[in-house]
């Protein structure tokens, strides 16, 4: 089962010398439309961040892992009709995933399942057993309180934290426009703020 | 002129400074969301799949774009078609070629 790890950005992101403007990752779409074989390279940048967005939205790790599946086949299904038009590689694959993700919420309320809301913390080695657990009682705070607010918020906070995408690319992702995303993090900061201070309270 | 910056678009360069690292502050009536996007910076960890499932959808992935024999043939045809139909049609004439010896040596053998 997986952990979750401490916040890091994977290390082999997009490389800034082979941006063409406004997508970092279009030398390499470009690549895996010629040869299919080079999508891995985007498939192991992206995994976490999917995997992530998925987990953080469905709660469970099985369920995650068929989104991220679903996700991935998709998207090298369809890579080579991918157009860098007004939107850039993350935020079409981040779109393909939010479908998937969807279809899975669906599904479970077909089955009637609950999810697992609750993900396990890992201690780095030698850490201080007080601020491990603290740490995690934070970490635990913030799940809850982010599964207080309206989902669309919720999506929001995740696409910006925890997959660092601009406000343009959420907007291309929840189908609003850069200045609605905006309006919506911020809202969606303003209800969690709200949310923290009542679990404080 | 230029316009003074909404609530909306300060609080998001104020996220981006705070996934950067960089100091910001922000005045009193957005000072609760600044707080709230420092908590999500350090508690809101990713969360990687395993590794055995991380390997399993690489290969799935990798499978999916080896193309299998019929795949292959249609992707020859229609990269080489002068020289599939070239083939297609020998093969057609060494077949009627066989097939009229077969039957000129059973006229003759009776």
């Amino acid at each position: 089962m997986p952990e979750p790890q401490p916040l890091q950005r994977p290390a082999d992101g997009p490389a800034p010398e082979t941006h063409a403007p406004g997508d970092p990752d279009l030398a390499d779409v470009r690549a895996a439309q010629r040869d299919p074989h080079a999508f891995d390279r985007l498939y192991r940048r992206y995994l976490d961040r999917i995997y992530s967005y998925a987990f953080y939205q469905l709660g469970d790790h099985h369920d995650a892992e068929d989104a991220t599946e679903r996700t991935f086949l998709a998207a090298l299904a369809a890579i080579g009709r991918f157009q860098n038009e007004g939107s850039t590689f993350r935020a079409w694959l981040f779109r393909i995933a939010h479908n998937a993700i969807a279809n899975s919420h669906r599904a479970r309320r077909r089955r009637r399942t609950q999810p697992i809301t609750d993900a396990r913390q890992q201690a780095a080695p030698g850490a201080d057993p007080a601020s491990v657990v603290a740490r995690a009682d934070q970490q635990r705070e913030i799940r809850a309180a982010l599964a207080r607010i309206p989902a669309e918020r919720r999506q929001a906070i995740l696409l910006r934290f925890v997959d660092e995408l601009s406000a343009r690319e959420i907007g291309a992702v929840l189908d609003r426009s850069e200045g609605a995303a905006r309006v919506l993090l911020h809202r969606a900061l303003r209800d969690l703020a709200a949310e923290l201070d009542r679990g404080d309270a | 002129m230029s316009r003074r910056p909404t609530d909306a678009q300060r609080i998001d360069r104020a996220v981006s400074a705070v996934l950067a690292g960089r100091p910001v502050a922000l005045p009193p009536p957005l000072a609760d969301e600044l707080s709230a996007a420092r908590a999500l910076r350090s508690d809101l960890p990713l969360v990687p799949p395993g590794d055995a499932f991380e390997e399993a959808l690489a290969l799935r992935l990798s499978d999916r774009h080896t193309p299998d024999a019929g795949t292959w043939v249609s992707d020859f045809a229609r990269r080489h078609h002068r020289l599939v139909l070239t083939g297609a049609v020998g093969s057609v004439l060494v077949s009627t070629a066989g097939a009229a010896v077969v039957a000129w040596r059973l006229v003759h053998r009776s």
